[in-house]
């Protein structure tokens, strides 16, 4: 019993921000759409988690919702975000913004429709830390020439004086990481932050990022739906499927022993000289008219009668992965037979 | 198997595609009404024989929206402008179009030809276009042919320019590549594969046009221009009383005013609908 | 480029513009199907009435000697001389000139504060009662003459209400007159330091101005509706708000990213005004540009029209190219593609 309770007092210690419940809805012409259902996730200190999971899946309304950045028509229905002792979600605004920038900073998915054209890059950097009070000009000025010098900008004054649009996509997107991290936030949350860059300058962003997360012990969350960034990246990995968070756990658990048959697939699909292209068919669910049941079930190749009409509860599978299935864990014959 | 919904779909839905429905049927239906009035309604009164020592009465049993300051009566000649005005403006912007768009087609060409039309176009721009109609109208004859010919002057250009834009976006699209690719004739190419999918914001903005030209018409005929000051039409009714509001007398101005409002209303609520439903879509 | 460079590209290219305009504006009054001679000597006029109208219009001669004529005097800065009152054409132009900038100025304030305001509300507060609010407005404004608008502001603001004058003009018919110096009165009241005859003169300006103003309006907020719109949705936006800026940090954020539609917009409202005030002004007796055009149409004065249409277009196309140099001035991204 003691023990117990001391695993779950230090883990609710450990932890930096404890997703339960979240729901989030859009109102469309066509309905309702439910895009995000219930999802439970949780990040600890120092750690880095990957969300992962095909378009449409809901990481990236997950991650807006957490940041109260979703608007009409959409809304967050339900769920709490539980981020240093305060649920975001019922914070009143002012204090979800002063949170922002500061506790929690964010990388967007495309550096040039995050930085403003029309304004110095030195401006941008003013306002953010105005924004927290921060006045001082000399001072921010210092601060955000160490900030990009940090994310290994050679010539920060240059770049300072400049526009967004003289730079290129590596560099623009390293002036966004810069921002992000001005105000040393203890969470990092990035959304697909390498997607419209090129290959090569994709693992040097990466690389920069996990360094300047480990190096002052942050935690990240990082959206992205490629598995194999999830794999050479993350300690810990969330899959989603249609607003639902399907399997969690360590990256090594979850590559190497999946236990829900999403991720099974997923990982089957990781391309490989080899082997013949493995595709998963079929489509996600109508999220306005969300199906009872588990919204995997049409495309799952495991499919049982009760999938389609009762929803499955979260279990725990052998190397401590909640997942979320009908299916008893029985999942160790996975990897024959496959190309992981 | 099909997976069972849960949700039943809303209320808002339906009610949501009468209102939409509503939103061009109701305009459309109201501007058929006033233009066959105009011609076939019996109406009160004589729009254009004045009432004997009636002048300037207000709005009341007899003549349910008063009388000017000849004696005639408010009503029947604002049903009567109806079927001056709104025909008119209709009729020159017709001929816009039949200007406006195929020298917009070939307008988006490839080449130079293009460009110099919209440096042509740049400059004519410059000018005062309404001024510029009243001008072309009283120097070439104050006649309703002429007022067809200023409209044409304010809208043809605008045409030729939308439709170029649009058959630039269209030439970058895949489809039309693909027709290209093919051998497609240029001018099938322009009037099969261009001209269709434009034709929902060329009918949209054309609608837009004929509000504004209805203000047009009301501004030649306010100065006396154009159109014969006898003749009825709301622009030269809104004249004539104008002198009267002064004094508080408003029902000669104010019920004219009033239907050229409601007309626009209707042509922008068309023009609304049009582009929602026929626009074409922002993909490539 | 620099700004210097870009400002240069554009002047040199004015001079063939304004010989476009020039162009234009001659063919546009002369190269007319129809018979001004006939229009002007009217309908009874006798064969020798007719041919003394055209040799005195100078109609009789061909059309290219017409033109160098027409051209030739320009070029000394000789725009012809009025039918009516024989003065040059320039003269009467800067006559009315200063009248018709005094309102058109005072009007796009007007219609800019209220117009950018309106189209600021209905974006923010996009898909809200609000926005509707905002939107109906922009339609109601747009949707009636603006003659018709000044006609109700007289019924309701002078006759109902009595909180503005009599529309006889620039100053009511007890006033004194300033001295002239540029024909507004607004102008020269200050300049000649009566300030009773000042304070008639703005109140002789109220309902021109909030006739324009308001009508002109509708534009302005539909420009700023369409521009901030989008920029409040747009991912710069969400990063900011991302980072921590206040939603009013957030708003001035997006109309950086809108100004320069909104500003290019109120400066083709500002040519566009010049003469699209003319009805207006003829309503209040302003004095103006534009109803001295009106009335020289409707007198047939030839060349009075063709003056004032070439001078319309010289003049949209400085305030153009003015605004070509704000706008790249505020706009970077302007200056380095061209």
């Amino acid at each position: 019993m003691e023990s117990s309770q001391n695993r779950q007092e230090s883990q609710a210690e450990n932890q930096l921000l404890a997703i339960r419940g979240l729901s989030t809805e859009f109102d469309t012409p066509n309905g309702t759409a439910h895009v995000v259902n219930g999802v439970d996730f949780t990040v600890n200190r120092g750690e880095i988690v990957g969300v992962v999971g095909e378009s449409g899946c809901g990481k990236s309304v997950s991650i807006r919702s957490i940041l109260g950045l979703v608007r009409a028509p959409g809304k967050v229905t339900a769920g709490s975000a539980v981020f240093q002792g305060r649920d975001l979600l019922t914070l009143p605004k002012s204090e979800l913004r002063k949170a922002r920038g500061k506790d929690i900073g964010f990388i967007a998915q495309n550096p040039f429709s995050a930085l403003n054209p029309v304004m110095k890059i030195e401006k941008q950097f003013r306002y953010i830390a105005a924004a927290h009070g921060d006045q001082d000009g000399e001072q921010v000025l210092v601060r955000a020439r160490q900030t990009l010098s940090d994310v290994g900008i050679a010539g920060p004054d240059r770049v300072l004086r400049g526009y967004a649009h003289q730079l290129s996509g590596g560099m623009a997107q390293r002036v966004v990481i810069a921002m992000a991290m001005l105000l040393n936030p203890s969470l990092v949350i990035a959304d697909e932050p390498t997607t419209g860059l090129d290959l090569t300058v994709q693992r040097q962003i990466l690389d920069l990022i996990k360094s300047l997360v480990r190096e002052h012990q942050r935690s990240m969350l990082l959206v992205t739906h490629d598995l194999g960034v999830v794999a050479q990246y993350c300690d810990k990995v969330v899959v989603m499927y249609a607003g639902k968070v399907v399997e969690e756990g360590s990256v090594h658990a979850v590559m190497k022993s999946p236990a829900h048959p999403y991720t099974r697939a997923l990982i089957r699909a990781i391309p490989s000289p080899k082997q013949p292209l493995v595709h998963l068919s079929g489509r996600l669910p109508d999220l306005v008219h969300y199906p009872a049941g588990c919204p995997f079930a049409p495309r799952c190749p495991e499919v049982h009668e009760e999938c389609t009409s009762v929803a499955p509860v979260p279990k725990r599978a052998p190397h401590d992965q909640v997942f979320n299935c009908h299916l008893e864990s029985g999942v160790t014959e996975f990897y024959a037979g496959t190309n992981a | 198997m099909t997976p069972e919904t849960i949700t039943a779909p809303k209320q808002p839905r339906s009610w949501r595609r009468i209102r939409a429905r509503a939103r061009w049927i109701i305009p459309t239906t109201a501007l058929t009404v006033m233009v066959l009035a105009a011609f076939f309604a019996p109406l009160p009164f004589d729009p254009d024989t004045p009432a004997q020592g009636k002048t300037l009465v207000p709005p009341g049993s007899e003549h349910w929206l008063g009388t000017d300051k000849f004696g005639l009566d408010v009503f029947s000649r604002l049903i009567a402008s109806a079927g001056l005005d709104i025909p008119l403006a209709i009729t020159g912007l017709i001929v816009s179009l039949a200007l406006g768009v195929p020298l917009g087609l070939l307008a988006s060409q490839r080449g130079r030809w293009g460009e110099s039309v919209v440096r042509v176009l740049d400059v004519f721009q410059a000018f005062p276009l309404l001024i510029l109609a009243i001008a072309v109208v009283a120097l070439m004859g104050n006649n309703i042919q002429n007022v067809v010919v200023a409209i044409a002057i304010i809208n043809v250009p605008r045409f030729i320019r939308l439709v170029r834009s649009e058959g630039l976006t269209i030439r970058e699209s895949r489809y039309f590549e693909a027709a290209e690719a093919i051998g497609v004739p240029n001018h099938r190419l322009m009037f099969k594969h261009m001209l269709p999918n434009m034709i929902g914001t060329i009918l949209s903005q054309a609608s837009l046009a004929v509000a504004h030209a209805i203000v047009v018409i009301a501004s030649l005929s306010f100065l006396g221009i154009g159109i014969n000051a006898a003749d009825a039409s709301w622009g030269a009714m809104i004249q004539t009383g104008a002198q009267s509001m002064t004094t508080g007398q408003w029902w000669a101005s104010v019920f004219p005013g009033l239907a050229i409002f409601v007309t626009i209303m209707c042509f922008n609520s068309i023009s609304h609908c049009l582009q929602e439903n026929f626009g074409r879509a922002k993909q490539l | 480029m620099r700004l210097t460079v870009y400002i240069r590209k554009r002047l040199l290219f004015m001079p063939l513009a304004l010989a476009s305009v020039a162009v234009l504006a001659f063919l546009l009054v002369n190269a007319l199907p129809g018979d001004p001679v006939g229009v002007i000597a009217g309908p009874a006029a006798t064969p020798e009435q007719l041919a003394e109208t055209s040799r005195r219009l100078g109609l009789d001669q061909p059309i290219w000697q017409r033109f160098l004529d027409y051209f030739g005097a320009l070029l000394q800065g000789d725009l012809g001389t009025s039918f009516y009152t024989n003065r040059s054409i320039l003269t009467e132009i800067f006559r009315f000139l200063p009248s018709t900038l005094v309102l058109v100025t005072l009007s796009l304030a007007l219609a800019s504060v209220l117009g950018i305001g309106l189209g600021v509300i209905g974006a923010y507060y996009q898909g809200r009662w609000a926005d509707g609010g905002s939107r109906f407005l922009i339609t109601v404004f747009q949707a009636v003459p603006d003659f018709f608008l000044g006609l109700l502001l007289i019924y309701f603001l002078f006759y109902q209400f009595g909180w503005a004058p009599a529309p006889v003009g620039q100053l009511g018919l007890l006033d004194d007159a300033p001295p002239r110096v540029t024909g507004a009165a607004l102008i020269d009241s200050l300049i000649a330091g009566n300030m009773a005859t000042f304070w008639a003169a703005v109140q002789h300006a109220i309902l021109p101005v909030l006739t324009l103003g308001i009508y002109y309006s509708a534009y302005f907020a539909r420009t700023t509706y369409a521009a901030v719109g989008p920029a409040l949705e747009s991912k710069q936006v969400e990063f900011a708000r991302a980072c921590g800026l206040s939603e009013r940090k957030v708003l001035g954020y997006a109309l950086r990213q809108a100004r320069t539609p909104i500003l290019t917009y109120g400066g083709i409202l500002l040519s566009a005004l010049l003469g699209g005030a003319a009805i207006v002004e003829t309503i209040f007796s302003w004095g103006g540009f534009g109803e001295w055009a009106i009335t020289s149409i409707l007198q047939l004065d030839l060349p009075a029209v063709q003056g004032f249409i070439l001078f319309a277009g010289i003049g949209t196309l400085i305030v153009f190219t003015l605004l070509d140099v704000v706008v790249a001035l505020l706009d970077p991204r302007v200056r380095y593609d061209s």
